[in-house]
């Protein structure tokens, strides 16, 4: 095998014929949060494998920060992340009929219009 | 203290053997209603078995794609004609393994390890695109690469962008994002030489002759008669045949390689105005056929640098290794 890449003839990588990794064996997940600008919130932007907090976070800098300004970011070990049950998506099904939360809820111009012309 | 997020690490092997039990008609129904209502399959919600196997296999694909991707355009940082674009080539190839990162990560999500993933890749197993196994034999076929697989890649992912599965709907969109720069700098490149000297000009002509059919089958053969495609295009996992891809393509690019100067090396290539279809001639389908099973020109030593990876850095791996580590799928 004649490679065009110089490096490729150098490495002698055709002698190699490497036995498959363990797969039990692999880093942890974490979960990225990215802050595009001082004062904005915090967003999840994706996730990522490494073995500690340190390495997951050198990772994030390169994966996350590479291409877009960043003011700040967290790594959070997806272990630690503990999730809504997704049968549970119900229970907000009438969170936005509930108008009685909602400001537009309570008008009162009119009242007070009436007040005005009758006690004019 | 841990969360409640895990997936059972046997759904994957299940899975690998060939779960052949019936789906819940109750559960499909509300699943297939989801996806109507234009909604988005998140890893922690019920999805077929067969929804998951497709979606882990192309997204799995698509990463190798990425991965390998760099291995031709990575031959040239070396080699490319001045600084800038060698600063150019460099972010490139550096986002394509970024691509490949964040793609492994979605099709994780489903369950299956990257570890296994890389295992499929070398065993060849798991494909990658069929075009990473031509080679890039001078700079005007980095310009080719750069403008016309990179065009022909967006086309494609733009689509599927718009699939049903969360996490790969959200690399996607980053992806598309980032192609935009590496189409742009293929395109700078590729306008350069055919607007340059006649020496210049003959060297992207024989580039483009040499991977015109590469990029034909880029978006595989006609799949307009597959049975199989109707459920996936239904579940949102195939956004679109291969022929209407392949047809956006010529629609796209065409003129854009035909404006400056270039001849594009297929007699029978023409467009029915009436109907918006284009027509090619043969593109040696066996060819294709015989590229994906490794009979092509650089499919050993793209395996052979994966081995050579794999072999030389597995001490690095090892040696971070934490033997009180949890196994997670990412959440999203």
């Amino acid at each position: 095998m004649k490679s065009l890449d110089p490096r490729v003839n150098r490495m002698g990588a055709e002698k190699v014929d490497s036995a498959a990794a363990d797969e039990n064996n692999y880093w942890e997940s974490f979960e990225v949060f990215h802050q595009k600008k001082t004062g904005t919130a915090y967003v999840h932007v994706g996730s990522l494998q490494a073995s500690d907090h340190e390495m997951a976070m050198l990772l994030a800098k390169e994966q996350y920060g590479r291409r877009q300004t960043t003011t700040g970011l967290w790594v959070v070990k997806t272990t630690n992340v503990f999730v809504m049950e997704p049968d549970e998506i119900e229970m907000f099904s009438t969170t936005s009929s509930k108008t009685h939360r909602e400001a537009v809820e309570y008008k009162v111009r009119d009242k007070i219009s009436a007040f005005k012309e009758k006690n004019k | 203290m841990y969360g409640n997020a895990f997936v059972d690490p046997d759904e994957w092997k299940k899975l690998k053997k060939g779960d052949k039990t019936p789906e819940d008609p109750v559960k499909l129904e509300a699943f297939q209603a989801k996806i109507d209502r234009g909604e988005k399959i998140e890893p922690s919600d019920w999805m077929p078995k067969e929804y998951r196997r497709q979606l882990i296999r192309m997204i799995e694909q698509h990463a190798n794609s990425e991965l390998i991707g760099a291995l031709p355009e990575g031959t040239w940082i070396t080699r490319a004609p001045g600084f800038k674009r060698k600063m150019a080539i460099i972010a490139k190839v550096q986002d394509e393994i970024g691509h490949a990162q964040l793609l492994y990560n979605a099709a994780e999500s489903l369950g299956k390890s990257r570890v296994a993933m890389l295992n499929d890749l070398m065993s060849g197993k798991a494909k990658y695109s069929n075009v990473f196994n031509y080679p890039a034999l001078t700079w005007a076929d980095v310009a080719v690469i750069g403008f016309l697989v990179d065009g022909a890649a967006i086309v494609n992912q733009l689509i599927n962008s718009k699939g049903s599965y969360g996490p790969y709907c959200r690399a996607l969109k980053r992806i598309c994002a980032e192609e935009a720069f590496h189409l742009k700098q293929g395109h700078d490149a590729f306008v350069a030489l055919a607007t340059g000297t006649p020496k210049q000009q003959s060297m992207l002509q024989e580039a483009l002759n040499r991977w015109w059919r590469p990029l034909i089958h880029f978006f595989g053969p006609s799949d307009k008669q597959s049975v199989h495609g109707e459920t996936l295009q239904r579940w949102k996992v195939k956004m679109a045949s291969n022929d209407d891809m392949r047809n956006k393509f010529f629609d796209q690019y065409v003129p854009k390689i035909t404006e400056v100067g270039l001849t594009i090396p297929d007699p029978e290539l023409r467009k029915d105005e009436a109907t918006g279809e284009w027509f090619y001639g043969d593109p040696d389908w066996d060819e294709f056929f015989r590229v994906i099973k490794g009979d092509g020109p650089c499919n050993k030593e793209r395996l052979a640098v994966r081995h050579w990876v794999n072999e030389n850095h597995q001490w690095v791996s090892d040696a971070l290794l934490r033997p009180d580590r949890v196994r997670m799928v990412p959440l999203a």
